[in-house]
């Protein structure tokens, strides 16, 4: 499913939380509103029921179903809304007084009383009543129903007043909230998708200057400017921290492009203008061949160096990583031992293996072979003359086969050793061939160990001499 | 002439020496380290340097560095791996006159030397003329009123380095440290020998061109004033 958009998601949470904030609300105020309108009725109830009471006591029973004082308690003349008295004795058949409207006529239910509504003698009672009925019911009478002793019998008097009005004025309300709600939620609705477009403007602009960075851009110019919310600040960094990863790389790979140019470059011009120089005169015969033997040894050089550049390529390939098979590294080692104390005795060195006895690693037999190869054409190369090479192999405890190839050379400066296994790594940055190496043979034995999920560490003492250790996974 | 090669790779410095002495009369010296490089690039007056960027001990653009900062005026042709457009705009930004890729071709190379050369002495064309005396820096043929003068190496060398520098006065000791290489053994009346071989070579019947002593301060080839 595609995911909704994140503006879509919050101005709907938003304005559905608003309105559901606002319905409560309205609801609240409603009732609230609804129980005052109703209070008031009440309380015009009561005025006017005392005012009766005063009235009566005061004046005696109305002479005539007109007199004046009780037509203006109900407020009849003033206002529209006026209310509706009837005053009669317990037992007595006509009315002392009843007010009649011509607009609202008397209701019958004021005439019938409902009986279960009828007070105790000195008390009240107020009920709803209906004003007419069936269809065309107009609205709700609210009623007093007041019952105290008075000149030996008991008078009763009922004050009505509708509460239409007050329904009315409800109703109004009820649209104002609506309207209200109804439009806070169109103004969220509308609003919210802005403020989060507001909101993300930092992350949209992230986006636009994401877009501008290459390869060549990752480090510098291509980190995200401008200051971002709090909230952004872990992802920006995050960010900002990848693309310094990839700057890494991608620097580190120029520089290895760049080595690799170098190295194969400098054997070629040094064949280019020999054989050129070679060209530019007659010369002797004798001349002649020490020319071709010059540019026999930079071939070489040149074949050794592109046959470690493809090496180090297959290397690379990680999905090409041949099926790990048994190998015996003892006898590996001792073979190798063997054609390198040859090759060393005659500079006066020695290699020397020391047997341990069988054991197997997982691996490659061709890639361990050039592993070791390498070293130990190092621990020649950089060993002091006329010294020893001791290769030592330790079947220890648990999953790891360590071997040790140690010379008696002098100190590598530790600010050196993390870098000895870069490729093309030279302490002096000159490239110098005065010792012959590539500069590579190290960074491909790290590759080899590492595929074969081992590990490899270099360790220098101007007492002990330079170690080399690799560890492989136990077959 | 004199130039210096400050080159790691041994075999190409040699290679470069070997192409320079013999296709011009120039006279070479190696140098194989950045710190020994700048040393005789800062206390011997070379007509010309050919610069190795990447270099031991100090590299070839902080030798560039040393030598523009002292007001050396020596013309530099760098000769390097680095072949970018970028490395090529800092090396020539750097103060360098002239720049090459390795690998490169040794006659452009040379012919390259030449034209730095020339335009330290203000010699665009190759040809130097001095009344009826012709020196073909290119070929290395000296005519004298059209008639070919055999001149040995040495000879011709001290020749090239009057004519090149002709109406000036030239000093003993310009010749010396513009003639021969580090190696030379040179004596002190060297020089005096030599001039008056080449004044011989000059003085064909009447005198067209010659190379006048002034005394104390050293030599200056001429028109022959009658």
């Amino acid at each position: 499913m595609k995911p909704l958009s994140i503006r879509l998601q919050l101005s709907l949470a938003v304005s559905l939380l608003t309105l559901a904030v606002i319905t409560v609300l309205s609801a609240a105020a409603y009732i609230e509103f609804e129980e005052s309108l109703l209070r008031s009725i009440d309380t015009t109830l009561g005025y006017m029921g005392e005012g009766i009471w005063a009235e009566l006591i005061e004046e005696g029973v109305p002479q005539t179903n007109r007199e004046a004082a009780f037509w203006a308690l109900t407020g009849r003349g003033t206002t529209k809304h006026a209310g509706q008295c009837r005053i009669w004795m317990d037992g007595s058949p006509n009315d002392l007084f009843t007010s009649d409207s011509p607009v609202t006529p008397l209701a019958r239910e004021l005439l019938h009383p409902p009986a279960e509504e009828q007070p105790d003698v000195n008390s009240i009672s107020l009920f709803d009543i209906s004003e007419g009925s069936g269809p065309d019911r107009r609205g709700v009478l609210r009623a007093m129903w007041v019952r105290r002793a008075y000149h030996g019998g008991i008078v009763n008097f009922l004050v009505a007043r509708s509460s239409s009005y007050a329904y009315h004025e409800l109703g109004e309300f009820l649209r104002l909230l609506l309207v209200v709600g109804g439009s806070t939620t169109l103004v969220a609705l509308f609003l919210v998708p802005k403020l989060i477009s507001w909101g993300l403007r930092s992350i949209t602009r992230a986006g636009g200057q994401l877009e501008q960075i290459t390869h060549r851009s990752l480090g510098h110019e291509g980190r995200i400017m401008g200051s971002v919310p709090v909230e952004l600040q872990p992802f920006q960094s995050a960010l900002d921290g990848m693309l310094l990863r990839l700057d890494k790389a991608v620097r580190r790979q120029e520089q290895f492009t760049a080595d690799a140019a170098h190295e194969l470059r400098t054997p070629l011009a040094i064949m280019k203008s020999s054989l050129q120089t070679l060209r530019m005169q007659p010369r002797r015969a004798a001349e002649y061949e020490e020319g071709v033997d010059d540019v026999l040894q930079d071939v070489d050089r040149m074949e050794h160096l592109v046959g470690q550049l493809l090496t180090l390529a297959r290397l690379d390939a990680t999905d090409k990583v041949s099926d790990p098979v048994e190998v015996r590294l003892d006898v590996l080692l001792e073979s190798l031992a063997e054609t390198f104390d040859d090759h060393a005795r005659g500079q006066g060195a020695r290699v020397v293996y020391t047997n341990g006895g069988a054991v197997c690693v997982e691996g490659d037999e061709i890639e361990l072979r050039q592993l070791f190869t390498n070293l130990l054409d190092n621990a020649l190369r950089y060993g002091p003359p006329k010294g020893v090479i001791r290769i030592t192999l330790e079947d220890g405890q648990g999953p790891w086969v360590t071997t040790c190839v140690h010379d008696e050379g002098g100190a590598i400066p530790p600010e050196v050793l993390p870098h000895l296994f870069d490729r093309f790594y030279r302490a002096d940055p000159s490239r110098s061939h005065a010792s012959g190496g590539t500069g590579l043979g190290l960074a491909i034995a790290r590759e080899i160990v590492l595929q074969r999920g081992g590990d490899i560490a270099i360790t220098s003492d101007p007492q002990t001499g330079t170690s080399v250790i690799v560890r492989l996974p136990r077959k | 002439m004199r130039v210096l090669i400050i080159e790691d790779e041994v075999k190409l410095a040699r290679n470069i020496a070997k192409a320079i002495k013999e296709t011009t009369s120039y006279a070479v010296d190696i140098s194989s380290d950045g710190e020994d490089g700048r040393h005789q690039a800062l206390s011997n007056p070379y007509d010309l340097i050919v610069l190795d960027l990447m270099l031991p001990k100090v590299g070839g653009l902080e030798i560039l560095a040393s030598l523009r900062r002292e007001g050396s005026r020596v013309p530099v042709l760098i000769l390097t791996a680095r072949d970018t457009t970028q490395d090529i705009v800092r090396g020539l930004n750097s103060g360098s006159d002239d720049y090459m890729t390795k690998p490169f071709d040794i006659g452009e190379l040379v012919a390259r030397c030449k034209a730095l050369v020339r335009r330290t002495y203000d010699r665009p064309d190759p040809v130097v003329r001095i009344g009826a005396l012709s020196v073909d820096t290119s070929s290395r043929i000296v005519t004298l009123r059209g008639h070919r003068l055999s001149l040995r190496a040495m000879e011709y060398r001290l020749l090239e380095y009057l004519v090149l520098r002709a109406g000036q006065i030239v000093s003993k000791a310009e010749i010396l440290e513009h003639l021969y290489d580090f190696n030379a053994e040179t004596f002190s009346n060297v020089i005096e020998v030599y001039i008056s071989v080449v004044r011989k070579k000059l003085d064909v019947g009447s005198p067209d061109v010659v190379i006048r002593t002034v005394r104390g301060q050293g030599y200056v080839i001429e028109e022959a004033t009658t």
